[in-house]
This record gives C-alpha cells, structure tokens and sequence, in this order.
C-alpha cells in the first residue's frame, strides 16, 4: 500500500477506522479497510463504483454490523453502535440519494438536529417556537448555507442543488465533530456544484470531514488527504496531487470510470 | 400573544357547544354526545395515523379495554366513577404499552397485519370470556355518581354525561394540540417524512413510535370508557372490528394529518349514519364508494384539502 505516514504522525486522529471488514451474504463489501482521519482535515474517499465507499460510511455510522475491525470516534470504540448513539457522539453524515424532511420547512429540517443535542429532545409540552436562541441558530446556520430566504417553505419544493444544500444542513444542524457527506454533488450541475463545494471546504477546520466524491476537480480543490479505495480495500491514501498521478490509482480509478 | 388571541374563538366554542347540550332536543344531544365520544378516537388515530405513521388496525383493543376497564371495576370492586374511569386510562396504557413494544417494530403492511390479528385474537377472547365479559351478551352496569368537589352529580342526568363528554373531548383536543405543537410532536411528524433519516440524528425512532402508540392507546381507552358510560354497558362487541376501521373512515374522510380533520370526519360520518340509515341499511356501501371517491382525489382529507388551498403545499 502506498500509504502516506506523515498522515499518522500528525495529532490524535479524531475518526479511526482500523481493519474493518463488511459482509453482505458472501459478498465482500469492505475487507480490512485501515484509516485515520486528523482533526479538521478533509478526506477525500475515491473509488469505483462499487469499491465500498458508501459502505465505509454505513458501517461507521452504524447502519450496518461490520464483520470485524473497529471504529474509533475520538478513542472512543462506536464499533456496532445503534446511529442515534452515533450520532449523539457528535458524528452526523448525509446521503447520496437526498434524504431530507420533503413536507417540513427548511427551518423546521433544520431544527430536529439541534433539538435532538437538548437535554429533552422528546418534551411533550415545551414550544420550540418559544426559544428565541434555538431559532436564531438555525436561521444563522440556513443564512450561512444561503437559505435564509427559503426558511418558510417546505423543503420537498426547493430545486435539487438546495435540497442538497438541506441535506448538508440537517447534518450540521447536530453541530457534529465529523461529518461523512456521501456525494455532495451528486446531480447537481456543474455551476450549483462550485457552491456546494465552497461550502464544504468551508467547514474545516472547524470540522473534520470526510466526503466521499467522484468529480476529479473537486478532490483536487477540497481534500487534503485522499483515500482510493478499490473492492474493499485501501488502494492508496496521500495527498491528492500524488493520488492522481499515482499509475495504478489512475487504472482502476480513472480508466474504469472515464471521469 | 397568540394563544392569548385564540383563546377567545377556542371558550366561545366551547361555551356554544355546552349552550347546546342545554337547549338541544334530546335527539341532537344524543347525537352531539356520540360525536364528542368519537371525536376522542379519531384525534388518536390522526395522532397515531396521521402524525406518527403507524397504521393500526387493531384500535378495537384499547377500545374495549377502555370500555371493561371502566365496567368491571364497578361491577366487580365497587368502586367509585373517577376510580373507574382512571383504571379504564392505565389499563389503555399499559395494554398500549404491550401491544405496542411489538406491534412498533414492524413496519407499514406489517403493522397492519399484526394489530389487526391481535384485535380478533382479542374479540375472539372477549366473546369466549363469558363469566368476565359477560360476550356478546355483554354487562350492564350501574354507573356509580360522579363526585366533584362539592357536588355529587350522575350521568343519569343526560346534560351532566354530555358535559362529561365535551369536557373529554376539549381536554384531548388541546392535550393534543398542545404536544403537537411541543418537541415529541414535531418529532412524530418527522417520523412520518423520513423515518429513516432521523435515526442517524440522535433520535431513537422506536422510542418515540412507542409512545405515540401509547398515547393513541390512552385516548381510545377514554373514548371506550366514555361509550360504556353513556350506554351504561360493555359487550364483547366492543371489541369487534369496524371499531378499527371506524377511526380509520373518519380520519381519511376529514384528513389524518390535522386535529380538526378527523373530528370533521366524525361529525359527516355521524350524520350520515343517522340520516341515511333511517332509509336505507345498506347505507355502508355509499359510504364506502364516498371513500374510494375522497382517497382518489382528496387524500389529504377534506381539511387537509382545504388547509391546502389556503398555504400550498406538496401532496
């Protein structure tokens, strides 16, 4: 493995995945897969289709059981942790198909996650609409993703760029540590995208990201370290000038998906 | 303040509705009572349906439950009304609480199946119970007088057991209003738009699907007690299936996904089972083709049909 060492040398990694192995029936999704992610970087997660991607963020956010290895969360083993554990941890993720509240207003999808950090996420009684706070954090947080003037709608009604953007901020409503963006872009045309990328690399360092991504371009911009993986494994981790010269990542990589 | 401003329409209501139950024929009464009786149900099965996502076809148990916990009591320890009437809520509760510790698991179609079975396990049960349930023979029962504060007044007197009624009735419906508007409501709603999503949001979805199920539960065992009260009887048909299916016609009919709408749908389909039955008996099958008509184009219920006129939004 061409693996960069100065990534491991540097601080405490906030996310640590080592040896993680992910089986579905006899299928090999993700086979001893290692990282260390540092606090505040952004990680780059490539691969072709079907090299375990997606899977990666399933089996540390808890969606599903890996077969064996760990997930460590600032220390912390999260290994076969239920998501809403996970997710109280301060580790928020999005979706590559968008998953947002459709009939919800965008400042109502906005609100579970900061609810979800109260003390009483469940109070029967208490009116939300009451806390001045609550409400100024998240118009403050849908401002800063330029939806202040959609607040109101229902985010079913919003193009697709802005649900994506939705999408990102009901993640960011949780104020996590790390967040795993799966595809930001995904079906977003290329003008909409360069706003959802300068949002994303926006979140560092404050946060520690982790974006799985398949545009070339955007890696190059945003990450700074790449991961390739390539049918469960890790094919190779640097930084993304290298990754992109690298002649076996360009193979499986490049060549295979013609990007 | 808002709730200040809407104060005012809320008492007016309030005080026609009592006004009426003072001056109306005993007919109108009657019938008024029995919408307020349902009224409880429906806005527990909007809650349950409508709010939370959860399918039931089994409400028929905590009906019944609700019904016998307020007879048997009686019958069987001598207690007094509010004791039996508080049994008649807990033993909703807790019957809620275990039906729904499984039936929440399973989803959609499932859910379906698995309370509705349990339902006619439970009729089944009832009808065969004979020395406790008295079948479908059923018990009648004398309905001890009911003390508050200074007084002590009966439900004999037909205005004290309509009171009785719009007193439940108004206290479902603000309790209700009041939690939907609150963090667990809001939650419930975002169940229904995407369960899935809110998981990886802190939330443990099972946690609360379990307690609208109770929630739901508790009220449809109030409106079981309050129906028992009123005929001053339970049979095993208490338990019989269109009372599933009821709450589900008043809920599509006047829209699951607002308070008023079931209640809406309570009173058209109240009048039109006393008015069209009066008729014709098979009047069932009209009513079945007006809610093949009202799910085809008006899914959203009446209410949600017109809620939708006035602030657009996706169907």
């Amino acid at each position: 493995m061409a693996t960069d060492t100065s990534v491991r040398a540097g601080p405490e990694p906030v996310l640590a995945v080592e040896d993680l192995a992910v089986r579905f029936g006899g299928v090999t999704a993700l086979d001893g897969v290692t990282l260390a992610v540092g606090p505040g970087e952004i990680r780059a997660i490539i691969g072709p289709n079907g090299a375990g991607k997606t899977t990666l963020f399933n089996a540390v956010t808890g969606a599903v059981r890996p077969a064996r290895g760990r997930v460590r969360l600032r220390g912390r083993d999260i290994t076969g942790a239920p998501p809403f554990r996970i997710a109280r941890l301060g580790l928020a993720r999005t979706f590559q198909l968008t998953s947002i509240f459709p009939e919800l207003t965008v400042a109502a999808n906005a609100w579970l996650g900061m609810n979800a950090r109260t003390d009483r996420p469940w109070h029967p009684f208490a009116r939300p609409g009451r806390d001045g706070a609550a409400a100024a954090r998240t118009r403050e947080l849908l401002a800063g993703l330029g939806l202040a003037d959609r607040l109101e709608e229902p985010a079913g009604d919003l193009s697709h760029a802005d649900q994506r953007v939705v999408e990102i901020a009901i993640a960011l409503s949780l104020d996590p540590d790390v967040l795993l963006l799966d595809e930001p872009t995904q079906g977003v045309s290329p003008h909409e995208a360069g706003r959802l990328v300068t949002l994303v690399a926006g979140l560092a360092p404050a946060k520690t990201v982790l974006v799985i991504e398949h545009n070339v371009e955007v890696v190059l911009r945003l990450a700074t370290t790449v991961t390739v993986l390539d049918r469960g494994r890790v094919l190779a981790e640097g930084a993304p000038a290298a990754i992109m010269a690298d002649r076996r990542v360009r193979e499986v990589y490049l060549g295979t998906t013609g990007v | 303040m808002r709730p200040g401003r809407r104060a005012v329409p809320r008492l007016a209501l309030l005080g026609l509705l009592a006004l009426a139950g003072a001056a109306a024929p005993a007919g109108l009464r009657s019938l008024l009572m029995v919408m307020m009786i349902y009224a409880v149900f429906a806005m527990a099965y909007g809650l349950l349906l409508g709010h939370a996502n959860q399918p039931s076809l089994g409400q028929s148990i905590f009906f019944g439950v609700g019904a016998y916990g307020f007879v048997l009591p009686v019958l069987r320890l001598d207690a007094g009304f509010w004791g039996a009437l508080g049994v008649a809520v807990v033993a909703g509760a807790v019957t809620a609480l275990a039906v729904g510790a499984l039936a929440v698991r399973v989803s959609e179609a499932y859910h379906v199946i698995f309370t509705a079975l349990l339902a006619s396990v439970a009729h089944l049960l009832a009808k065969n119970a004979t020395p406790l349930t008295g079948g479908t023979g059923g018990l009648p029962v004398e309905v001890p007088p009911l003390p508050l504060g200074p007084w002590r007044l009966s439900v004999y007197d037909p205005l004290t057991n309509y009171l009785l009624c719009l007193a439940a009735a108004a206290a479902a419906y603000l309790g209700l209003r009041r939690v939907l508007a609150a963090p667990l409501g809001r939650v419930w709603v975002a169940i229904r738009e995407n369960e899935h999503r809110l998981a990886f949001l802190g939330y443990r979805v099972y946690g609360y699907k379990l307690a609208a199920f109770v929630t739901a539960g508790t009220l449809t065992a109030l409106s079981g007690a309050l129906y028992a009260i009123r005929l001053r009887y339970a049979s095993a048909e208490f338990f019989g299936f269109e009372w599933s299916v009821l709450p589900f016609v008043w809920g599509v009919l006047g829209g699951l996904r607002t308070l008023p709408g079931p209640v809406l749908g309570v009173v058209l389909f109240t009048v039109f089972q006393y008015y069209v039955s009066a008729w014709w008996t098979h009047y069932l099958i009209l009513f079945g083709v007006l809610i093949v008509v009202i799910l085809r184009w008006l899914p959203a219920g009446i209410v949600g049909y017109l809620a939708g006129q006035w602030r657009p939004t996706r169907a």
